[in-house]
């Protein structure tokens, strides 16, 4: 994937975000309020890393995923991407660079289509490479996700649901993006399936440099895969550092009474 | 089983076998399951989707869906066959013997019904209280459960709590009755973990304080760790290893619950390469006879190094 690496790496970090700042309003006549999803937040990604994003649900993960990823666009502050700043309507080649896996695969997949035909689409579209190499670049995908070749003949209806999610990350892949934005995408899947895809993720990350923010509840699984690792609470970024770092020495009460609650297996 | 000895298991279920008919055809969902749960113990049905951990606890219940039936076995809650004669039966026990707290409170909670009332229906009905007596009481409950100032959530309805609070409700209305045992299907799987150690929490203490029993159901391993002290593995429909806590997750005897333990991470042991579980927990109308892991393992070994090798 040569033209993965867009243009010259400007810094270490693929991203930042400064001073992004999101209001909704919420209630009706009198008791209409605003409500700040994101309260001026910064977060810096470095390049091949994986990025931590952990947090209750309401503290603004999936509102920071979707400004990243241009669903939001009403916010202010800077989207600095490979040291260029992203305007708020971005190019189509801007939104390929940054691609989306979603916590249920099942609903980002079209019923209709065979994985093929998905990839195939997506190919074309975007002219990631000429019609002719197509069916070769369906394949190269599926190695990348760890499916045989035979899958891409399969609808989705007839696939695990760890199979489809792996589908998704070839679909988001099929872009060549250089940021992967997974907003709990393992969570659905049972315990020895999410362990195929969290690996899948780590080897994304070793082989192609792929830059991923990570969304998730669990901290066992962030602590396992994430170099970095974000605490969001109502809106702000309490605490963001080193993975171990931050699970061994928590500075933020926050992230303490987060660390302190989760279940450990004690044998 | 005839007089109700002193020693007696609060609940013992023995070759609990459940058929599923699937366009005409019977499948067996869950096969061969026996488990024991004494007071004041928390048990643990592990098993990941499909294992048919859900499927037990309804057939307890007497809340199968039509086309699910228990096809042998039994199950006895303090020496009562629970699969004996059904409606009126079950309507004695349920509520003041054995209670259920779902996982999706904002389903099993009745949205047009201020949740002071869910709360005290049950024992309202058994005890003939006032409505002002059931409505201290629910206010009595709602505090007993950790939610804060209820005497003003009293008359709330649901839509107006969080989903960690609406989980609270419901567990409040499952033990309002003070039940014997308390059947849970993954009540804090839809939670945040800060609310989730608090409902564990939660359950310690009515085990502890009413003597309770109670049956866990869920996927997460790390969880029933920190709440129960028994545990039973099923993988798709079957008993796979059951024991102390200690000797199944600290010292498994089959493959599977290795490779369970294997596939998931550890919050204390960063950086180890999680082992993935090649395959899935085929559909009830796919499996084969006699399934069983190894089956499992066994089909997928050419395209990957076989796990329970590494194990």
């Amino acid at each position: 994937m040569s033209n993965t690496q867009p243009t010259q790496p400007a810094s270490e970090n693929i991203l930042e975000m400064r001073d992004i700042r999101v209001e909704f309003s919420a209630g009706k006549g009198r008791n209409r309020r605003k409500v700040v999803a994101l309260n001026d937040v910064n977060l810096s990604v470095r390049r091949g890393t994986i990025h931590g994003l952990v947090g209750e649900s309401g503290s603004g993960k999936s509102t920071l995923a979707r400004v990243l990823t241009a669903l939001e666009r009403s916010f202010t502050g800077t989207v600095v991407f490979n040291g260029e700043e992203l305007p708020v309507r971005r190019t189509k080649e801007q939104r390929r660079h940054i691609q989306m896996v979603f916590q249920d695969p099942y609903s980002s997949l079209d019923p209709r289509m065979t994985i093929r035909q998905s990839l195939a689409e997506l190919l074309r579209v975007h002219r990631i490479v000429e019609p002719r190499d197509v069916g070769g670049r369906c394949l190269e995908l599926m190695e990348q996700v760890q499916l045989p070749a035979r899958a891409l003949d399969s609808y989705p209806i007839s696939m695990s649901g760890g199979q489809r999610q792996r589908v998704a990350i070839a679909k988001a892949l099929a872009l060549e993006p250089s940021l992967l934005v997974a907003d709990e995408a393992v969570s659905a899947l049972d315990v020895s399936v999410q362990a195929g895809i969290v690996n899948l993720l780590a080897d994304l990350r070793d082989q192609l440099g792929l830059s991923v923010v990570f969304i998730a509840h669990d901290l066992a699984v962030v602590r396992n895969l994430c170099e970095n690792v974000a605490v969001m609470y109502h809106g702000n970024i309490v605490e963001d550092g080193e993975t171990e770092s931050l699970f061994t020495e928590p500075k933020d009460q926050y992230t303490q009474t987060l660390l302190q609650s989760i279940p450990r297996i004690r044998y | 089983m005839n007089a109700a000895s002193e020693e007696q298991p609060l609940l013992k279920v023995e070759g609990l076998c459940v058929d599923v008919t699937i366009q005409g055809r019977d499948y067996a969902a869950l096969k061969d399951v026996s488990f024991t749960v004494q007071r004041a113990e928390a048990h643990g049905l592990v098993g990941e989707s499909g294992s048919g951990k859900s499927l037990a606890l309804r057939s307890l219940m007497g809340l199968l869906s039509a086309n699910a039936r228990v096809s042998s076995g039994s199950a006895y809650f303090n020496g009562a066959d629970l699969f004996a004669n059904s409606g009126r039966n079950f309507r004695r026990i349920r509520g003041a013997g054995i209670s259920m707290v779902f996982q999706e409170p904002a389903v099993a909670l009745n949205p047009i019904a201020r949740v002071g009332t869910q709360i005290t229906d049950g024992i309202a009905q058994r005890k003939g209280l006032s409505r002002k007596q059931a409505r201290d009481y629910a206010i009595h409950m709602m505090g007993l459960v950790g939610i804060p100032s209820p005497e003003l959530r009293v008359d709330a309805y649901p839509f107006q709590l969080s989903g960690g609070m609406r989980q609270r409700v419901m567990i409040a209305a499952s033990v309002a009755c003070e039940p014997e045992l308390i059947l849970c299907d993954e009540p804090t799987t839809a939670l945040d973990v800060t609310v989730q150690a608090q409902v564990l929490a939660l359950f310690d203490g009515l085990r502890a304080e009413l003597n309770a029993g109670i049956l866990y159901v869920t996927h997460d391993l790390a969880v029933v760790s920190e709440l129960c002290s028994t545990i039973s593995v099923l993988y798709a429909g079957r008993l796979v290893e059951s024991g102390t806590a200690a000797e199944v997750l600290g010292n498994p005897r089959e493959d599977y619950t290795r490779a369970l333990l294997a596939a998931t991470p550890r919050i204390d042991e960063p950086g180890q390469r999680l082992r993935s579980i090649p395959g899935t927990t085929p559909a009830l109308r796919d499996r084969p006879a006699g399934y069983s892991f190894a089956m499992r393992v066994a089909d997928h070994a050419p395209d990957s190094p076989s796990i329970l090798q590494e194990l």
